[in-house]
């Protein structure tokens, strides 16, 4: 399991499930799974459909047709352009920080 | 238990959204233990979701009654001394030019964002009116039932505090009226005498919110009014 992250982008409810939805569509409980796994970050409930409400808003990620009370999420092509570009963002950042704090 | 503490919790978020996402939400509650930081989770995306949601009226006329209970708490607790700001402004906040702008501004957004009928806007000054006038009602109310007392203080007055008065609401009045009021003497009989000022009454401070809403819905129209000018003018011309 991924050392757990307690502030910081890294935690960040919406990029967390961007980042799960990027392997392919999950309802709201495999995506807790997911990102308890991969991130070491437990989303409370309330947290959890707080951010997939304003991703859905945002058009980032959107229903998949289908009812029921396990309605999973896909990720739309502009969710994915954003992600693509947050992540590559905080790779920029997290390479420089990185590098400037090895021994010269 | 369990299921009834669920439901609690989901009937906290606005209809809409509990029609959208309620069943999954239920649904995963339901799959896991309902520990104390669960609840407290889902408590708070229950008040953001009903924040998100609300009218901006609704988020301004509790903000208003937030100040006016304040105004009222801290006037019993340690009222101010006679003519500071704060003790006249809460005082007169319906007077005040700030709560007129509060209004007009208030009609100009609902107009603007629904872009409906003017009486939304209208609407929306009156259910601010009422929602600041609740703490005013409320005094009136104990001072029907007898619960809190009243001081009057004029230019000059030193105010009395909580623990010299107990339970008493500071009324500010500057215009030194004179009006005849009963004073019950404990050797002799009930007898009415010429007083320099004249404590508010009750019923009429019970019921002094509800007659500023008719004037609360004119500055409202008065927004709304100014928020369709301002779109006509957004408006592109069409060919």
């Amino acid at each position: 399991m991924a050392r757990k992250p307690k502030t910081g982008p890294a935690s960040d409810p919406e990029l967390l499930i961007l980042s799960s939805l990027a392997s392919g569509p999950k309802h709201g409980y495999a995506m807790m799974g997911d990102i308890e796994a991969f991130a070491g970050v437990t989303l409370g409930p309330g947290t959890l459909y707080t951010a997939i409400t304003r991703l859905v808003e945002k058009k980032l990620i959107a229903p998949e047709s289908g009812s029921g009370r396990q309605r999973p999420y896909k990720l739309t092509a502009e969710g994915a352009t954003g992600l693509t570009e947050q992540l590559n963002a905080m790779r920029r950042v997290a390479a420089t920080g990185l590098r400037r704090l090895r021994p010269a | 238990m369990k299921t009834w503490i669920i439901r609690t919790l989901l009937r906290l978020y606005p209809a809409n959204w509990r029609r959208e996402y309620g069943g999954e939400l239920t649904h995963m509650l339901l799959a896991r233990p309902l520990t104390e930081n669960i609840v407290g989770d889902v408590f708070l995306s229950a008040l953001w979701q009903r924040f998100r949601a609300a009218e901006i009226s609704t988020l301004v006329g509790l903000g208003m009654l937030l100040v006016m209970l304040n105004g009222f708490v801290w006037n019993i607790v340690a009222p101010p001394p006679y003519g500071s700001e704060a003790s006249m402004l809460l005082q007169n906040l319906w007077g005040s030019n700030l709560y007129v702008l509060l209004l007009v501004g208030c009609g100009l957004w609902t107009h603007l964002r629904r872009r409906g009928k003017l009486d939304q806007s209208g609407l929306a000054a009156v259910k601010i009116s009422f929602l600041a006038g609740i703490p005013v009602m409320l005094a009136g109310a104990l001072m029907l039932s007898g619960v809190l007392g009243v001081i009057v203080l004029g230019p000059g007055d030193i105010p009395t505090t909580f623990h010299q008065h107990g339970f008493t609401y500071t009324y500010y009045d500057a215009t030194l009226r004179s009006c005849w009021i009963r004073v019950q003497d404990p050797a002799g009989p009930l007898k009415a005498v010429l007083s320099t000022t004249c404590p508010p009454a009750p019923l009429g401070v019970l019921l002094a919110p509800l007659f500023t809403l008719p004037a609360s819905w004119l500055w409202g129209m008065v927004g709304g009014l100014l928020g369709r000018w301002i779109a006509r003018r957004r408006r592109p011309v069409s060919a």
